[in-house]
């Protein structure tokens, strides 16, 4: 059922992404993300060869039914290169989840993280351990920022109370002090400390009443430096034999890290370690269990902020860019609205029960006042979200969204080769290669171009040049489809010079559609969306690029879940569930 | 000396960052051996430039003229020398256009980013200097910039649009934006009143000693534990917490002495998606200039990396007033300025693209003339001991990586007696000049390196010289 890509006739270089591709991360090659104009020659246009990324990966769009590892089995689905649980670096923590672990820690407020080197993304997530190094600049913000929230905590009595969970009788009490490390040290280290580790800890302590510093003094020393170590700024995973391909299980508290970050982007809370000092999360009953409480509570959100919020482009809406003269109704508190909009809607479908079939189709919108106004429906009395339904615009599901649908605009006007670009390589997970330098440019979107422009008829034009045909013929039909929306997702039926606006289009199926209703409904019938969904989500939670490898679990996964009903929810559970997610092999 | 300078620096009586610095410190070692010129900035801004850059007239002296977008480096014109038709196509394996994101380090590093997904690229041309000179000073080199948003990447590894210093292929020099932490890291935690304690300054260096202590023994036992790439992943760590250390242990034996002045720590602590609601490029860049200047006149680096804005950068910068452009200069105009990127794109002659260009220009000429206020005793200003290369990886709005946007700003250097480079004027090369050529003269000739190639390069540009 998918929109048949594959043969297109560009480049003829099908580039597969888990197969030779790593770098294909979402976003267009010249993305829509700040407004302006097309960015490369061309680029404005978005002219560029097509490759199925399902062909490059040897079929992945179509495994339904298909069979593969379960959990202990090695063996892959035919043709599939052999099944590797793989493995993932030692994994600095990103400065999201260094400010929620030292507020978790410590019960600090602040946020030093946010005022970091910015960190790394690739594959589209700043959660990729690969892309993460360490510099000079880089630790001493994370040395002084370990000063100042020790400080911070016992700067004030409830958290410094609940650090110290005894209380020194003088300031000669190491056993008490050496008590409070150990307590300290099984969380910020996301494991019980070796006796080694809390002798050298408790050495901190000694010496700094040495030098003459009271036994607060010294216990706030030992924290400092515990902040400041390789174990608590990175989250590692040992191997019996580093250098052995052997898969093996990650222990309890690996495994309750995993989670913890992939659900909190923190580190476990207390009843997670309680299962990881048990043992028993490593059994399914209970790490599905906990999965499920993580997903309740309301730390959740963070995966709904993070994971929802950089795949489906809702924080990159946040550095967009709208040209106020022709959008007078833009401003901040819409484009707050609209990422809060985006982010609920996603929630729908991980904590709520909606399943990923009805992703393009779902007839709900949640608004606050400005948005309402765009959307032509009742504003909500508070500062709150509102959730909708039925707007009155022929509005539905996530193309509908004015999120999606001012994020991939220019500033001026729409670009609809933009926004079937990013439906393609973001929901579709095709890659699409950068248009060649030899094709001119449709045109600048800059100041010549404004609302009142007839895309469709600039574009029709564009199409003329047959070396430009090829590709627009199969990027521009969906973006075509959403031209009743413009720049920033307001309903309309004509341009601002006065052309009534057509969004027929077809697809390089054949199948024919008018506006947006039609175009989600053909595109609900794309079972691409649910492979990409969870090449999106495992890539996330591994915090690695996927490779050939993983061809074997994701089909697995994917015939597990597609019996599930193809909720998010139930493909967290899968992921989680998986061989490769609680597996890891050293390095030969 | 070095360390003399830096303690002396904190210890003054709370200058607010914003005035001017006091003189100097006394010369400094070593100088008279080596090529007078000590110090170097590279001084980048993205998205190339509007038609209004390139000087109508070539020669030196009076016989050219600034062009309407550089009109704001009129006080450092005798230090100035604009390079044209230089290109930077060679990497990317002829005219292939490079996109924005390649650019950033490219520019640096002349290797094209070969975008397999890694950090992968070239050593660039601060950190090449930063071998040579490094050691001189308590910081090798330091990486700063402005932008506060998420650099867009054009679907290639985000080092390339936001990094262009690269310690070696796989190591990029992330850039700090937030100016208190630059603040920190070039003050360390003394504080800048100056009735501390001795002893207990004494005590907090002996207890970070020992923290770091902690830091390096623990990495240094869980090293053991680990594969052979994780292993070289922990090294970064083990190295940057050993270059702390060494930092702490070398400025705790110091003595203060000198005449470095003393800044008031920046309250703002931007961060990328982290600003105030009246946050305001122009004070962010001008903060920084400070903290560049203070860097610079109290000797803790040589080596400046600075990005006025990331690769393909969208900013809106509305908080200029767009100026109106002519062939023979700019005047002030009405409405303000859009994104950096649209403006980019919306023609070579457009007035809010080339107001852009004109401010870079502005900040190029505050750091250069914040240096040449500084006296330097026999060796003259600053600014005549240092080179700043402010420049743009990208012509303009078609994206040519060719007839780049190329200045240099400081003196003509002294090796030995000879002057190197001939400063104050419009040098137009042949067509299509490798940009990696004029990194490596400057780095064989000005700094003395020991490089023989450099990128792309196919050897020294004897038209650059004197």
């Amino acid at each position: 059922m998918g929109i048949a890509l594959a043969g297109v006739a560009c480049s003829g270089k099908i580039v597969g992404t888990l197969e030779t591709d790593p770098t294909a991360p979402p976003g267009t090659p010249h993305g829509p993300s700040s407004g302006g104009t097309g960015g490369g020659g061309g680029s404005g246009a978005g002219s560029g060869p097509v490759s199925n990324t399902a062909a490059g990966m040897g079929g992945l769009s179509s495994m339904n039914g298909g069979t593969g590892p379960t959990a202990g089995s090695g063996p892959s689905a035919a043709g599939d290169p052999a099944a590797d649980v793989n493995r993932v670096p030692i994994h600095r923590l990103n400065n999201a989840e260094y400010d929620n672990t030292v507020s978790d820690l410590l019960g600090v407020s602040s946020k030093a993280g946010t005022a970091f080197i910015d960190d790394e993304k690739l594959f589209g997530f700043d959660n990729i351990a690969a892309a993460f190094g360490m510099s000079d600049a880089r630790y001493e913000e994370y040395f002084n920022a370990a000063d100042a929230l020790v400080e911070e905590a016992f700067a004030d009595d409830g958290t410094r109370k609940k650090l110290l969970v005894c209380t020194p009788k003088s300031d000669s009490d190491l056993d008490c002090a050496e008590k409070v490390l150990d307590a300290f040290m099984q969380r910020a280290l996301r494991r019980p400390a070796t006796d080694a580790e809390l002798t050298r800890a408790s050495k901190l302590v000694s010496d700094a009443v040495e030098l003459g510093e009271d036994i607060s003094g010294g216990i706030k020393q030992a924290l400092k430096a515990i902040l400041s170590s390789a174990p608590f700024l990175y989250r590692v995973e040992l191997d019996p034999d580093p250098s052995s391909a052997t898969p093996h299980a990650l222990t309890a508290y690996e495994l309750g890290s995993r989670l913890s970050y992939l659900v909190w982007s923190t580190m476990p809370d207390d009843e997670l370690f309680e299962h990881a000092r048990d043992g028993s999360l490593t059994s399914d009953d209970v790490l599905v269990a906990e999965l499920e409480r993580l997903l309740a509570d309301d730390r959740a959100e963070r995966f709904i902020a993070s994971f929802g919020g950089q795949w489906l482009g809702f924080r990159a809406l946040e550095s967009h860019q709208v040209d106020k003269g022709e959008y007078p109704d833009w401003n901040d508190t819409l484009r707050a609205g609209m990422v809060a909009e985006g982010l609920s809607y996603f929630s729908e479908f991980v904590r709520g029960d909606r399943g990923l079939s009805e992703f393009f189709t779902a007839d709900v919108n949640f608004v606050n006042a400005p948005l309402a106004k765009l959307y032509g429906v009742s504003a909500p009395s508070g500062d709150a979200m509102l959730k909708v339904t039925n707007t009155s615009d022929q509005r539905r599901g996530f193309l509908g969204l004015a999120s999606f649908l001012t994020l991939t605009s220019f500033s001026k006007r729409t670009a609809p080769t933009l926004r079937g670009v990013w439906v393609l390589e973001n929901l579709l997970c095709e890659h699409i290669e950068p248009p060649p330098a030899s094709v001119p440019e449709l045109d600048t979107g800059g100041d010549g171009e404004d609302a009142s422009v007839n895309v469709r008829d600039r574009l029709a034009e564009h199409r003329k040049n047959p070396s430009c045909a090829g590709c627009h013929e199969t990027l521009d039909p969906i973006g075509l489809g959403l031209e009743n929306f413009d720049a920033i997702g307001k309903y309309r039926t004509t341009y601002a010079g006065g052309d009534a606006v057509d969004a027929t289009g077809m697809l390089p199926s054949g199948e024919g559609f008018e506006g947006l209703l039609e175009l989600s409904s053909l595109l609900a019938a794309d079972d691409r969306l649910a492979d990409c969904a969870q090449n999106k989500l495992l890539t996330y939670a591994l915090s690695r690029e996927l490779v050939a490898s993983d061809t074997a679990y994701l089909r697995s996964i994917k015939a597990a879940w597609t019996a599930d009903g193809l909720g998010l929810a139930a493909l967290l559970e899968h992921v989680v569930t998986s061989e490769t997610f609680r597996q890891r092999r050293g390095e030969p | 000396m070095k360390r003399g300078n830096r303690r002396a620096f904190l210890r003054g009586a709370g200058v607010a960052l914003t005035l001017p610095f006091l003189e100097t410190l006394a010369p400094r070692r070593a100088r008279a051996q080596t090529a007078s010129i000590q110090r170097y900035v590279m001084l980048y801004f993205p998205n190339g430039t509007a038609d209004f850059w390139r000087p109508s007239a070539e020669g030196s002296g009076d016989e050219w003229k600034l062009s309407p977008i550089l009109e704001p480096l009129e006080p450092v014109k005798s230090y100035l020398s604009i390079l044209t038709n230089v290109s930077n196509y060679a990497p990317f394996g002829g005219h292939v256009e490079p996109s924005h994101s390649n650019l950033g380090a490219a520019t640096w590093t002349c290797v094209k980013a070969n975008g397999d997904g890694k950090a992968n690229s070239g050593i660039s041309v601060d950190q090449v200097i930063a071998k040579r000179i490094g050691d001189a000073t308590l910081l090798p080199s330091i990486q700063v910039g402005l932008s506060t948003e998420d650099s867009y990447t054009d679907g290639l590894p985000g080092q390339h649009s936001r990094s262009m210093s690269w310690k070696s292929e796989s190591q990029p020099l992330y850039k700090t934006v937030n100016p208190q932490a630059v603040f920190d890291r070039l003050v360390g935690d003394a504080p800048a009143g100056n009735a501390e304690d001795q002893a207990a300054a004494e005590r907090r260096r002996a207890l970070k000693q020992s923290v770091l202590d902690y830091v390096l023994e623990d990495a240094t036992a869980l090293q053991k534990k680990l594969s052979a790439s994780d292993r070289a992943r922990l090294d970064q760590f083990l190295t940057s917490a050993r270059s702390l250390e060494k930092r702490v242990a070398d400025a705790g034996m110091q003595l203060p002495s000198g005449a470095c002045p003393t800044p008031t720590r920046p309250s703002e602590t931007y961060g990328v998606g982290d600003t105030d609601d009246d946050y305001d490029r122009n004070h962010h860049a001008e903060l920084m200039i400070d903290l560049v200047a203070m860097a610079i006149q109290c000797d803790v680096t040589r080596v400046v990396s600075f990005m006025l804005d990331d690769a393909r950068s969208d900013f809106a910068y509305d908080f200029l007033t767009e100026r109106k452009f002519t062939d023979t200069g700019s005047t002030e105009g009405t409405g303000k300025c859009g994104g950096y990127h649209g403006l980019q794109h919306a023609g070579d002659r457009n007035n809010g693209f080339a107001t852009i260009g004109w401010w870079n220009a502005q900040k190029a000429s505050q750091l250069a003339q914040k240096l040449l206020a500084m006296d330097e005793g026999d060796a003259g200003n600053v600014l005549e001991n240092s080179l700043i290369m402010f420049a743009s990886g990208m012509k303009g709005g078609n994206h040519d990586a060719r007839e780049l946007p190329i200045a240099l700003i400081g003196g003509g250097g002294k090796l030995d007696s000879g002057t190197i480079l001939k400063m104050n004027r419009h040098l137009a090369f042949p067509d299509e000049t490798r940009l990696a050529d004029v990194h490596l003269t400057i780095l064989q000739k000005v700094f003395g390196c020991p490089e023989t190639s450099f990128g792309v390069s196919e050897g020294i540009l004897p038209e650059l010289l004197t």
